[in-house]
């Protein structure tokens, strides 16, 4: 948007209107407009201190040097210089009103040709006279003022200025309400669980660990955490797609949940019965007190990349996870990778393609050869519901994730649905079917909020506000070296386990106390004062060090 | 704002260059480093000055019809192969046969110039379209057809800066026109009369004797450097009497309007005798002053707070 031709060309233009046509006017009162010193100010205000500053001191060098030139060159560019920085930080610290950036402008202008004036006093006394600058210098500033709101109309043509910045003309007043618009969608958002579908991009929205090998770039979606039933289990895919030919033997066994995950093992849940121990017992034993996704005698676990609500690695093999089951995610506004504090809160989503949300009994969801099969055997395949029998048992109402398109291919709802049913599985199968985190980590408990939705059986507001408050915001963890970049909740190894490592606040200034510099440059003029005043003085924040964005 | 302390050292740097560059002005005005300074400004700035100021000169004068320099005297003919092919504005060729006519008079050789640029801020100086390249060189006098207009302080390939005479910082060497007594005018500086205000004359001889409409010329100087003589400055216009100076003091009203400047000549060489006063424009015919007396016949009156009536001259 920003053109940074445009202010050298502008100062060019005006340096030599100002030498050839300007200085030979013949006005009233002695005196002439001075534009080159207006247009550094105005372009100081739009462009900002040290765009000004620079500015400054070229159209002040143009002057000094430019036929017939001043008496000692750099005396143009010295005033120039502070005129252009002063302007630009006044029209930072002073609010955003289009009648103070132009009162910025003036006072800015009728002090440079105060200061030019002395300079040129006190430096070449023989050529100017007090007597002179009595006469000359009001006038010379009246005109100045004059031609104020001309140039500034100029530069808000030439350079598109930020919103609300010198906000006089059209674009600025579009531009001002644009943002006041997007700030008041910001303020009236309300507090509510977001349904839908998963992000297009891998990471969007992740809150575990993050697939850092697809990082920023342009990939198919990875398949996330999911509850699908278990390999191996009678009535899932797997086992079906194994046993084709006995389905009732497969409905006889519990309907088992586990995460799916790249890899066997990898976040499970539920009992696994997999690929991986199909050699030795062939099915998970029970073990009383121990957590059924634990596969007996050996643990699956794998905390790399296994971690619930964030297991994503590399799918390897054929245990591919099955791209059709819920997707639980941490959304977040921003995209995955930029350490920016997040403008909302995660929301769930729940998201995912064919056969979502299917709880329990599937037929080859997972499995896309066996998916697009229908297969008459075995109760109600593929309805996507968490009891296998469907026996009704009163109790409170269940969860069921609509699915946008069913194992079968049935219903075509284009948005996930959530509805609400009486109907509940079999007491005994209970243990086996529920949902357990293994999570040791309090933070970012996904249990807990989903237990939170789950247990009221209402998706308001209080419900989700009470759930984060036990929980408590996610911890936000900087951008830091290595695999874990961009990490939003950070990775299994760091965040997620303990807190994350905290930039340590210290109060950083432009210079440090001894310097020479301080001096002036912060001591006195801008530094602490200016600094808190423009930050709003109740946060110090501003004054913090290390512009990450992270710490506000 | 959010890069200040990046800002602050570039300010700072800045302000540094700054003070230097004054500095090395102060230590010596002709640094080598300077003087290329000044030269790539002009390389830079003078073509594109005088392009605006044609332009502008070209719609300030369009409508007048255009002719062509003709008949002068010998050094006129230099002049009108210089200009030849030039098409001139009525108001400039009338300028430039003032000049002529005045660089005639006093035997100078002149080589004419435009002003293209005038200096800013308090500054009494312009840019005029010759430089070393047409023989100008430092401390040349400059004039128009009206008088002095003052004197070249710098030089480039191209374009000259003059300091003009009614610069405060400036002296000037004069001679009063019938006694030939000498004085010192200094100019004015800006002021807020639109034309430029008085210069200020102060007699060296206590024993000079001033009167309004008295000429000035500029004095001789040493190798005619910055001023040739005979150039005429102005006029008396109004004696200054201060209590107990060995002095007379007077203003002058220059001849040169310095606020609108546009062709001037810069004098290339001095003339070999002092031409004194014979650049002085005519002075003036004193003719004779009507006097008519009327007597009001009383009754009358229209007039009915002064019943008496008076002669009125």
């Amino acid at each position: 948007m920003r053109k940074a031709w445009v202010p050298p060309v502008l100062i060019v233009v005006a340096v030599v209107l100002q030498l050839t046509v300007l200085d030979g006017l013949r006005l009233p009162g002695g005196g002439v407009p001075d534009l080159v010193l207006v247009l550094v100010a105005a372009l100081a205000v739009a462009q900002g201190p040290l765009a000004g500053l620079i500015t400054g001191f070229g159209a002040g060098l143009c002057l000094d040097l430019a036929p017939p030139g001043s008496a000692l060159v750099g005396q143009y560019a010295l005033v120039f210089c502070l005129t252009g920085w002063a302007a630009g930080r006044l029209a930072g610290a002073g609010g955003r009103s289009p009648l103070r950036s132009a009162l910025v402008v003036g006072a800015v202008v009728a002090a440079a040709e105060a200061a030019s004036a002395a300079l040129g006093l006190a430096l070449v006394p023989a050529e100017v006279t007090l007597t002179e600058i009595r006469a000359i210098l009001p006038v010379s500033i009246a005109y100045d003022l004059l031609l104020c709101p001309f140039v500034i109309y100029l530069v808000v043509l030439a350079i598109g200025l930020p919103a609300g910045r010198l906000a006089g003309t059209l674009g600025g007043t579009l531009a001002a309400t644009v943002e006041a618009r997007r700030a008041a969608e910001r303020k009236h958002r309300p507090l509510q669980p977001r349904m839908r579908q998963a992000a297009v991009r891998t990471g969007d929205g992740w809150v575990g660990r993050a697939p850092h090998a697809h990082y920023g770039t342009r990939v198919p979606a990875r398949p996330g955490v999911r509850l699908r039933a278990a390999n191996g289990v009678p009535g899932s895919a797997s086992g079906l797609a194994r046993n084709p030919g006995h389905p009732g033997r497969a409905a006889s066994a519990a309907v088992k949940l586990r995460m799916a995950a790249p890899r066997r093992g990898d976040g499970a849940i539920g009992n696994v019965v997999g690929i991986g121990n199909s050699g030795g017992t062939g099915r998970a034993r029970r073990e009383p007190g121990r957590h059924p996704g634990v596969l007996a005698g050996q643990s699956r676990f794998r905390p790399r990349g296994g971690e619930p609500g964030g297991s994503a690695t590399r799918p390897y093999g054929t245990a591919r996870a099955p791209q059709s089951l819920p997707v639980i995610k941490f959304s977040t506004a921003g995209p995955h990778g930029t350490s920016k504090v997040p403008l909302r809160q995660p929301a769930i989503r729940f998201g995912g393609h064919r056969g979502d949300a299917t709880v329990g009994r599937t037929l080859g969801s997972g499995w896309p050869t066996a998916a697009r099969r229908p297969v008459a055997s075995g109760p109600r395949l593929g309805s996507g519901w968490l009891a296998a029998s469907g026996r009704p048992v009163s109790s409170g109402p269940r969860l069921r994730m609509g699915a946008r398109r069913s194992a079968l291919g049935r219903s075509a709802a284009a948005v996930p649905k959530v509805a609400f049913r009486s109907a509940a599985p079999p007491a005994a199968r209970q243990p086996a079917a529920v949902p357990r985190f293994r999570r040791k980590s309090p933070r970012l408990r996904p249990s807990a909020t989903a237990s939170g939705l789950i247990s009221g059986g209402v998706l308001d507001a209080s419900a989700v506000r009470a759930v984060r408050r036990r929980v408590g915001p996610p911890r936000l963890k900087l951008a830091s070296r290595g695999h874990a970049t961009g990490m939003l909740g950070g990775s299994p190894g760091s965040a997620l386990r303990r807190p994350p490592r905290r930039v340590r606040k210290q109060p950083r200034f432009g210079y440090g106390k001894r310097s020479l510099l301080s001096f002036p440059a912060v001591k006195r003029i801008g530094g602490r004062w200016l600094a808190r005043n423009r930050a709003g003085s109740r946060s110090g924040t501003w004054l913090i060090g290390k512009r990450t964005g992270g710490v506000r | 704002m959010r890069d200040s302390r990046r800002t602050r050292g570039v300010l700072v740097v800045l302000l540094v260059v700054a003070v230097g560059l004054i500095v090395l002005n102060y230590a010596d005005g002709s640094n080598g480093v300077l003087r290329a300074a000044r030269n790539a400004g002009s390389a830079i700035f003078g073509g594109t000055e005088r392009a605006a100021s044609s332009v502008g000169k070209f719609f300030s004068s369009s409508g007048s019809s255009t002719t062509q320099v003709t008949s002068l005297q010998e050094q006129v003919a230099k002049l009108r192969a210089e200009l030849a092919g030039e098409r001139l504005s009525k108001s400039d060729d009338a300028q430039l046969r003032k000049l002529l006519q005045v660089a005639g008079a006093a035997q100078y050789r002149v080589v004419a110039a435009t002003v293209i640029a005038v200096g800013t801020g308090f500054q009494q100086t312009v840019t005029i379209d010759v430089g070393t390249a047409d023989g100008v060189r430092p401390q040349e006098t400059v004039l128009n057809g009206n008088g002095l207009v003052g004197s070249v302080t710098s030089v480039t390939a191209n374009t000259a800066t003059v300091l003009l005479a009614s610069s405060s910082a400036v002296a000037v060497g004069a001679q009063v026109s019938p006694s030939g007594q000498l004085g010192i005018v200094t100019g004015a500086g800006k002021t807020a009369s639109s034309s430029g205000g008085p210069m200020h004359l102060q007699m060296l001889s206590s024993t000079a004797v001033l009167k309004p409409g008295d000429q000035l010329v500029t004095s001789a100087s040493v190798r005619d450097r910055p001023y040739v003589p005979g150039v005429p400055i102005g006029v008396v216009s109004k004696l200054v009497n201060a209590n107990g100076a060995l002095t007379e003091a007077a203003e002058v009203r220059p001849y040169v309007d310095y606020t609108a400047l546009d062709i001037v000549g810069v004098v290339i060489a001095p003339p070999r005798y002092n031409p004194r006063f014979a650049a002085t424009p005519p002075l003036p015919h004193p003719g004779p002053t009507v006097t008519v007396t009327v007597t009001a016949k009383p009754g009358s009156a229209r007039r009915r707070s002064s019943p008496t009536p008076k002669p009125s001259h």
